[in-house]
């Protein structure tokens, strides 16, 4: 149930991103829009932490942040035992490099092992 | 279920079960080649400024300023690398890396153009260029070009299982005497009489 509800507010995100591009594509004569728009391909490797090597956070590039927005399409746990394992997916700005990342945590004394990845939707 | 299952059948069960979980070659994470190219493809030579450091697992990285070399200066790029107990095999210390130091690398960069650089030599300050990926010296050294290379060999590299190098370079690091008795890496070579 959690999932659905996350997945529906996802796709409503998603949604209204994509409305909102796409309102603003058909400008003011003389104004310049997005002309072009694409989805990525899933990241070749999954953010991924195996708790039971070790804990922490990996996080991995997406899409630069001014042409883009992310969305998850991958969230694996395995091997939850306890409270301990409080593993999660995110996606956020880098603000070093301007990137979009997902990360997936495995938070410190967990020993379970959590895979994310993520989509973008990029308009040039 | 006791009586179903014979002691010598348990004790092979536990045998085999207790082999595989220590069945593990090393630590792998992530597949570099996936991301990065093979061990033996082309690296390009960058000169960054440190950012900042996170030395930690299940990674570490580094964030540098790029200040010269085949990538354009002043550009954002994260240098990551091994877990730390594998950089500490390598002979790399966190105390070896301070923000606001200069660096030079020999490096790959991501197959998908994000901004990530896997280094396969690092430099820090006027320090020695040192080894970050010691499959990629095997190969350097069975090709005959790691010395002209001035890359300082990991403290890894001796010892090492070179499969992973593989095939054509472990032969010829057979041939050259470089891998002992138990299929592992020689170096620095034997002294020749």
């Amino acid at each position: 149930m959690r999932q659905a509800l996350i997945a529906a507010g996802i796709a409503a995100v998603v949604s209204l991103v994509v409305w909102q591009v796409f309102d603003r594509s058909t400008p003011a004569e003389g104004a310049t829009g997005p002309r072009a728009f694409r989805v990525t391909d899933e990241l070749i490797e999954d953010g991924w932490v195996d708790g039971s090597r070790t804990a922490g956070a990996d996080h991995k590039p997406l899409e630069h942040s001014a042409s883009s927005i992310c969305f998850l399409t991958k969230i694996e746990i395995k091997g939850v035992q306890g409270p301990e394992d409080a593993n999660s997916c995110t996606i956020g700005i880098d603000e070093f490099t301007g990137y979009w990342q997902v990360t997936a945590t495995v938070a410190e004394g967990g020993r379970s092992e959590v895979r994310c990845n993520a989509r973008c939707l990029v308009w040039e | 279920m006791q009586a179903l299952v014979s002691p010598r059948v348990r004790f092979l069960v536990t045998a085999v079960l207790g082999a595989l979980a220590f069945a593990q070659p090393g630590y792998t994470h992530h597949n570099s080649q996936a991301e990065f190219g093979p061990f033996a493809s082309p690296t390009i030579y960058v000169e960054g400024r440190i950012i900042d450091i996170h030395w930690g697992n299940p990674h570490i990285s580094i964030d540098v300023e790029i200040t010269g070399g085949a990538l354009p200066a002043g550009e954002k790029w994260r240098l990551v690398s091994h877990p730390i107990r594998i950089m500490e095999e390598y002979g790399f210390q966190p105390t070896d890396f301070a923000v606001g130091d200069s660096l030079k690398l020999y490096t790959w960069t991501h197959v998908r153009k994000q901004p990530l650089m896997w280094p396969r030599a690092i430099q820090v300050n006027d320090g020695p260029m040192r080894s970050n990926l010691r499959f990629t010296d095997m190969i350097d050294i069975a090709n005959g070009t790691f010395e002209s290379l001035k890359i300082e060999a990991p403290l890894n590299l001796n010892g090492s299982p070179p499969q992973r190098a593989g095939p054509d370079t472990v032969a010829k690091l057979k041939e050259m005497g470089l891998i002992d008795a138990n299929g592992l890496m020689i170096w620095p070579p034997p002294a020749q009489d």
